[in-house]
């Protein structure tokens, strides 16, 4: 059985690639494509003349895997940030969340990833090796882990706990607990269970 | 809970259907191959939020459909209703909504509508696998309990992650492994300790089912053998059920880690994780012997049949809502003196729904309240307002019935 075209194998190609970007799904990418489609000629080089800029000049930086336009990215750059401490996260989008809220004053890792053998995905495909190797020349004091509360997320924090077991270090994981304006009608036992032993004196 | 409405979209051969059914007794009558065992599995679907036969998603759309839905209508013993939804495109992921919130975990359904499905396999429960009674035991648990039903859901995502790990043995880091087994330590703890907590009652359970069903049958035991727990490990009582205490979960903890060193070798041999809860057995012991080797049919098919009454009498008690009842094509297999002991049982307040070929088994529930019939046929569902003696006739001509003798 073949599969239902468009009418044009051009359209057909461009609606396969946008198809295979995270999060979209084949109707979506048709929708996508019918807007180019439909766009005027400026928008559409626009977009495309973002795209190659962006890889023409948006890489990882050198040090934290984060995003940088030059070898090194701006947090890792700037000399007020604290180099005693430095959160562990999973992707770059990760550092943008924390950023936003403005909360963390040190540097960040970025792993690349969570631990999945089932995806692949085992120590050496993440960027641990330049994580020790951070620790040990850049007066590190204290490591954040600051992963998802997931089975993976769970998992990898454990192994570089286990992989940076020194006395001299501190590594702490953010709190699991009650959402800042949630109900407690709405957090489940395991939530909860979390949050009751991770409690913490008033005051 | 009460199921007041239901509307499928291409589930299985059920194209379109809607109905308003009874709080009491829904009779789907029709010959075999018509959609009745598919509408009893749509009606499942919603309770842990997937097929209660074990089908892959995908397989339950209807041929060339891009998608299928299931839609529920559901009044908690309040009488406030929930709707429930499920969306199950045939690529990507089924999206499941309560009252129109799309929720991000299955066990978010806990609670919401618990349904007990009796089948024409049914007696497998008694006479199959082990691992088949454990499953029941699980779903069991689950049914009571969304953080048993999501620690179970971890456990497995962990054991997956684990034994994708062992199939590229030899080149495995020891590192990584023990993270993966503290993992599954941590899981897999409270499912062990919460399973040998309700053993016990869901044994006299049992056991008070099948003396009422079989006067003088035996006596019936439940045994879980445990890979990792010893058979005297006991859990201290606790009437209240306040819940695992944190001494039996470490003490789980250190049996667990134990059983997982042990089997090492063994595990790197075989290429999957060879101890923990995935691999305990349940066995049903009938006179203090095993059912399943020396039990006969019968003993077996009334084992199974109290093995799952015994769950419905369970999730009352732990969730003071009574299960939906599924029975489908369950009377056929029965003697008479089963089936009204099984009848006697669902007399109770139970919502009923009974999918069935025999025009006898609408003849036998006529005079119960609240009864409603439909006709399904080619997938399309046809209430019958007349179910008189002379309208019954006609429809066992129909169906090629002859009338039950004695």
């Amino acid at each position: 059985m073949s599969r239902p075209t468009y009418g044009s194998h051009r359209l057909d190609r461009l609606i396969k690639l946008l198809g295979r970007l995270p999060g979209i799904g084949s109707k979506s990418a048709a929708r996508i494509a019918l807007h180019l489609l439909a766009d005027s000629d400026q928008g559409v080089q626009e977009l495309m003349g973002a795209v190659q800029d962006v890889k023409d000049h948006v890489r990882p930086c050198e040090r934290c895997g984060g995003i940088a336009e030059s070898e090194l990215c701006s947090i890792c750059e700037d000399p007020r940030r604290d180099r005693g401490e430095l959160c562990v996260v999973a992707q770059a989008t990760d550092c943008f969340n924390i950023e936003r809220a403005a909360v963390f004053q040190g540097r960040y890792h970025v792993l690349g990833g969570l631990l999945s053998p089932l995806d692949g995905i085992q120590p050496a495909d993440l960027n641990l090796g330049s994580l020790a190797h951070r620790i040990a020349s850049e007066d590190v004091e204290e490591v954040v882990i600051a992963l998802s509360a997931s089975v993976e997320g769970e998992a990898t924090a454990l192994y570089i706990q286990r992989m940076l077991d020194d006395d001299r270090l501190r590594i702490t994981r953010l709190a699991t607990g009650i959402p800042v304006g949630g109900h407690l009608d709405f957090v489940d036992d395991v939530t909860l269970e979390r949050a009751f032993s991770g409690r913490r004196p008033l005051g | 809970m009460i199921l007041e409405r239901v509307k499928l979209t291409n589930f299985r051969n059920l194209e379109q259907i809607e109905l308003d059914v009874s709080p009491r007794i829904n009779i789907f009558l029709g010959r075999n191959g018509q959609g009745k065992t598919n509408l009893l599995e749509a009606l499942g679907y919603l309770s842990l939020g997937r097929s209660p036969r074990g089908c892959r998603d995908q397989e339950l759309i209807q041929f060339d459909e891009a998608f299928g839905r299931i839609d529920l209508v559901v009044g908690d013993r309040h009488g406030d209703a929930t709707r429930l939804e499920a969306a199950i495109p045939r690529d990507g992921k089924k999206r499941i909504r309560i009252d129109g919130q799309v929720v991000e975990r299955l066990s978010d359904l806990v609670g919401h509508w618990s349904v007990v499905r009796f089948d024409p396999d049914e007696v497998e429960l008694a006479k199959g696998s082990p691992e088949h009674r454990r499953r029941f035991l699980d779903h069991t648990l689950s049914l009571s309990s969304a953080e048993y039903f999501r620690r179970l859901l971890d456990y497995r995502r962990a054991l997956a992650q684990k034994n994708r790990l062992l199939k590229s043995w030899p080149r495995v880091s020891a590192s990584e492994l023990e993270v993966w087994n503290q993992e599954l330590v941590k899981w897999g703890c409270p499912l062990l300790v919460e399973r040998q907590s309700v053993l016990g009652r869901l044994e006299e359970l049992t056991a008070r089912i099948y003396s009422e069903m079989a006067p003088e049958g035996g006596t019936i035991e439940l045994r879980l053998r445990s890979t990792v727990l010893p058979p005297q490990f006991e859990i201290p009582a606790d009437p209240e059920a306040l819940g695992p205490t944190q001494e039996s979960l470490d003490r789980a903890g250190d049996h667990f880690r134990i059983a997982l060193e042990d089997a090492r070798m063994e595990e790197s041999r075989f290429g999957h994780c060879r101890v923990g809860p995935h691999r305990d057995r349940l066995e049903l012991l009938l006179r203090g012997r095993s059912l399943r080797r020396y039990g006969s049919q019968g003993e077996m098919r009334t084992a199974s049949i109290a093995l799952k009454l015994a769950q419905g009498e369970f999730l009352f008690e732990r969730t003071q809502s009574r299960p939906a009842v599924l029975l489908d094509d369950t009377f056929s297999e029965l003697d008479r003196e089963r089936t009204d002991a099984l009848q006697t049982w669902l007399h109770q307040e139970h919502q009923l729904f009974i999918a069935t070929a025999r025009i006898d088994d609408v003849v036998g529930m006529r005079e119960w309240p609240g009864l409603r019939v439909w006709q399904v046929e080619g997938g399309r569902l046809t209430e019958l307002d007349d179910i008189s003696d002379a309208r019954l006739e006609v429809l066992r001509e129909e169906l090629g019935q002859e009338e039950a003798r004695g």
